[in-house]
């Protein structure tokens, strides 16, 4: 006979589980947030990622030396916890089976090719369209998951989900200046632009189904670690050369802001805050599956808020948010309410 | 040839291929040999991977009860899924 108190128990241990999932989501959106301030407006603002005379492509490669690097970084204090935990002999495990190879095919769709095509196309066809376009990567996710994964999500969660995509949309719109014949590549940079959408998508079904077996803590040290080799052995040349500035243009600006210590440092910082969320995202797909996941980490437009602020206290600048983004952060919030609304439902991921 | 080790939340699925109902203490026993060096080798990063199996639909419970101290003790089986799941293991693991 089965022992109702245990049962309850059991009950409640299994529920506990759940919400500590929906936890580490809310951490990735937030750390998320902070990691974003810490790059892309500290570090990539200092030079070599970015100089006053670079043209169109050396500013792509800038960023793109920042976020390789900044995997690099991630990977390492990955490699770091994992040994603290015990477990740096499971990278080689895993890379021996399938599910581990799945994660670096997962990590080549929303590391290398994700992030070339949306830093070249923000740059290509400025960031209104490219963002916009980008930005439709949760829903993205949450359909794919559904599809090949087979999650079960309530209509209450689907609004959540949709609600925090055009919510981390608005946040980060940003009005167009001039007109799209000053854009050259304008639609080949739209093109680009869905290689993030699908790219980031792809990469939480690819690395969810991988991780039914794969330990989440392995599969993003994983993840960091090949990403960070991929951009920094093919992306960054093949890029250079496209964009006509020689072999090594990408590889001389990764050398320069190691050799200048500061820019480097701060990098190795976001990618500390990088690392523990895209650690927080891994274990939120695996626990609470790529739908809720995918709406938590995009509440980051919600957090630059706050991050900013303080950033902007710390260095003593002026800080204003727009009625936009509060309008986006208050979408968010709703969005984020309905998709955690009710634990119990994570009981069962799949159909 | 002695096998490669699997990683341990893959040879958690692979023993549960083999038993008819498990606890987290069946395997701190029977993989003692293969993974007792491991720092991850206790009690709450086991029953972690082993509910990680569950919410994911590898494994369910079979049966539950309190151990003597009054704590949880969950009886573990795989599930359909999860034997579909086996064929990604290493041949020499099949």
């Amino acid at each position: 006979m089965p022992n109702p108190a245990a049962q309850k128990a059991l009950e409640a241990h299994q529920l506990n589980y759940a919400k500590k999932g929906l936890g580490w989501g809310i951490f990735s959106g937030a750390t998320w947030g902070l990691q974003g301030t810490l790059l892309y407006y500290l570090a990539l603002y200092m030079a070599p990622f970015w100089m006053e005379d670079y043209g169109l492509w050396l500013v792509v490669l800038g960023s793109l030396a920042g976020a390789c690097m900044h995997d690099g970084f991630a990977g390492l204090w990955l490699a770091i916890i994992n040994a603290f935990t015990g477990r740096w002999k499971e990278y080689v495990r895993t890379l021996r089976t399938r599910p581990g190879k799945l994660v670096c095919l997962a990590a080549l769709c929303g590391g290398p090719v994700g992030m070339a095509g949306y830093l070249v196309g923000i740059s290509l066809a400025t960031p209104t369209y490219a963002l916009a376009i980008s930005a439709t990567y949760p829903a993205l996710g949450a359909i794919l998951g559904v599809f090949i994964l087979k999650e079960r999500i309530v209509p209450r969660v689907w609004v959540g989900i949709i609600a925090c995509t055009i919510g981390a949309f608005i946040v980060g719109y940003m009005p167009p200046e001039g007109g799209i014949e000053q854009y050259p590549y304008f639609y080949l940079g739209i093109a680009l632009s869905f290689l993030p959408a699908f790219g980031w998508a792809l990469e939480g079904v690819i690395s969810t189904y991988g991780m039914d077996m794969v330990d989440p803590d392995i599969a993003i040290g994983i993840r960091e670690t090949f990403s960070f080799l991929v951009m920094l052995i093919i992306v960054l040349p093949v890029i250079s050369m496209i964009g006509g500035e020689g072999l090594a243009a990408g590889w001389k600006i990764f050398g320069g802001a190691l050799a200048a210590g500061t820019p480097a440092m701060w990098v190795a910082v976001a990618g500390l805050s990088g690392g523990l969320s895209y650690l927080a995202w891994y274990r939120a797909l695996n626990m609470t599956g790529v739908g809720r996941a995918m709406a938590f980490n995009v509440t980051y437009a919600l957090w630059s808020i706050p991050f900013g602020w303080l950033l902007a206290m710390a260095q003593g600048t002026e800080f204003t948010v727009t009625t936009t983004a509060i309008i986006g952060a208050v979408i968010i919030t709703t969005g984020t309410i309905l998709v955690v609304a009710n634990p119990k439902e994570l009981l069962k991921l799949r159909n | 040839m002695a096998k490669n080790l699997l990683p341990l939340r893959f040879r958690v699925l692979h023993y549960a291929s083999q038993k008819d109902t498990f606890t987290y203490l069946d395997l701190l026993r029977d993989l003692k040999e293969e993974y007792g060096n491991d720092g991850q080798f206790n009690k709450g990063m086991m029953t972690l991977h082993l509910d990680s199996l569950r919410a994911v639909g590898m494994i369910e419970e079979a049966d539950v009860d309190f151990d003597k101290n009054q704590e949880l003790l969950v009886q573990y089986r795989i599930t359909d899924y999860g034997r579909g799941r086996l064929s990604y293991l290493p041949d020499e693991w099949k």
